[in-house]
């Protein structure tokens, strides 16, 4: 009789949590379709960006820019962790975590001072237990990354960068590769390796449209140390950007994983609790008529 | 048929216009530049100040906060961080 009631009890439970999961899976799957598309209306920017920049180029502006220069001795160096702030995303917090502290590792070995700056709650968490204190965290970074609080964090990197407090900055995420296909990432973003934030096919797929003649406002080697920074900002607000995709298409497949665990967990319950039921059943008539065996 | 001039304005967070306009006011970093028709190509470097839309009679404002404008085949793509409108 127990154990008849335990097992409805547990398989309400059950039912309770795969709404929950079931729930949070579609909420992930808008957020997640949201977040896409502001990462693919950010593409138009940072497309743009490169594009103006490959112009300038090849008119001939020359760049001499200190966020571009290579640096012969690194110093210090700063790495940004990115994360969430909430779980239950499966193993997407853990990997990042893992990519950056391979790094960290790196960094110790070879005896190289460095910053380390965590954006979300949860690797917050994991580093503050591994004893690490952490230069700056961010937790203001949610599902969407607005460009004004990435710019502030680029303005300080920029500045921390050419007074020369660091000499490298770093930045651990999931990159978005396809909506099946993410990937932690160590990438470093300073020193800028090139002004074409895109890859090097993409650059060259813009040439043959750039042929026109331009007219430059003031001259074109000043336009391209304006875009610098601007290439740099864009750079870190599309790794925020990316994290979020990632973050929601993690925790989607998590959800998704959860919900089909329980259905599996309700039916193999219900499978028992029939049983038992049966068993119950075929008890009690098996004493009813031992009963009415005894009576004649 | 008379060409119109495509403005097209985008931040890093998303593309916030894309209209025709007669002429286009841009707040260049040394002054205003004004784009009608048929401006030839041209790469600049905008200031903080007021964009212009003249558009059959009507002007619409929008702030801007600095940032890059390119003028090519009639299209006008103006980069900039923060839009006030």
């Amino acid at each position: 009789m127990a154990n008849l009631r335990q097992l409805v009890q547990r398989r309400k439970a059950v039912r309770n949590i795969r709404k929950i999961t079931r729930t949070m899976e579609l909420i992930a799957t808008a957020r997640f379709k949201k977040a896409l598309d502001r990462a693919s209306e950010a593409e138009a920017y940072t497309k743009k960006i490169a594009e103006i920049a490959a112009d300038l180029t090849s008119a001939g502006g020359e760049v001499s820019h200190p966020l571009l220069e290579i640096r012969p001795v690194v110093k210090k160096s700063l790495i940004l962790v990115i994360g969430s702030n909430r779980g239950l995303c499966g193993g997407y917090n853990g990997s990042i975590i893992r990519g950056a502290q391979n790094r960290i590792r790196e960094f110790k070995a070879e005896n190289h001072p460095f910053d380390l700056e965590i954006s979300g709650r949860r690797p917050m968490a994991f580093f503050r237990y591994q004893g690490f204190t952490a230069a700056a965290t961010y937790t203001q970074f949610e599902d969407k990354p607005a460009f004004s609080d990435v710019d502030t964090i680029a303005e300080k990197y920029i500045q921390m960068y050419v007074s020369g407090q660091i000499d490298r900055v770093e930045v651990a995420y999931m990159k978005f590769i396809t909506a099946a296909r993410q990937t932690p990432v160590v990438e470093t973003l300073l020193p800028l390796a090139s002004l074409t934030t895109t890859k090097k096919n993409d650059s060259a797929a813009t040439k043959p449209v750039a042929a026109v003649e331009y007219e430059f406002i003031p001259s074109a080697t000043e336009i391209l140390n304006a875009i610098v920074p601007v290439a740099f900002k864009q750079r870190l607000f599309k790794c925020f950007l990316d994290a979020a995709v990632s973050e929601q298409i993690a925790r989607r497949v998590a959800m998704k994983a959860a919900t089909e665990n329980a259905a599996d967990l309700i039916k193999e319950i219900s499978q028992q609790y029939n049983r038992a039921r049966q068993a119950k059943i075929t008890k009690e008539i098996s004493e009813l008529i031992a009963g009415a065996e005894a009576l004649k | 048929m008379a060409k119109s001039l495509q403005c097209v304005i985008v931040t890093p967070e998303k593309a916030i216009l894309d209209e025709t306009a007669e002429m286009i006011i841009l707040p260049m970093i040394d002054g205003e530049l004004g784009i009608q028709v048929g401006r030839s190509a041209l790469v600049g470097r905008l200031g903080k100040g007021e964009l212009r839309l003249n558009q059959n009679g009507t002007t619409k404002k929008l702030i801007i906060d600095g940032g890059f404008a390119q003028v090519r085949n009639n299209v006008v793509t103006v980069l900039t961080s923060k839009v006030l409108s």
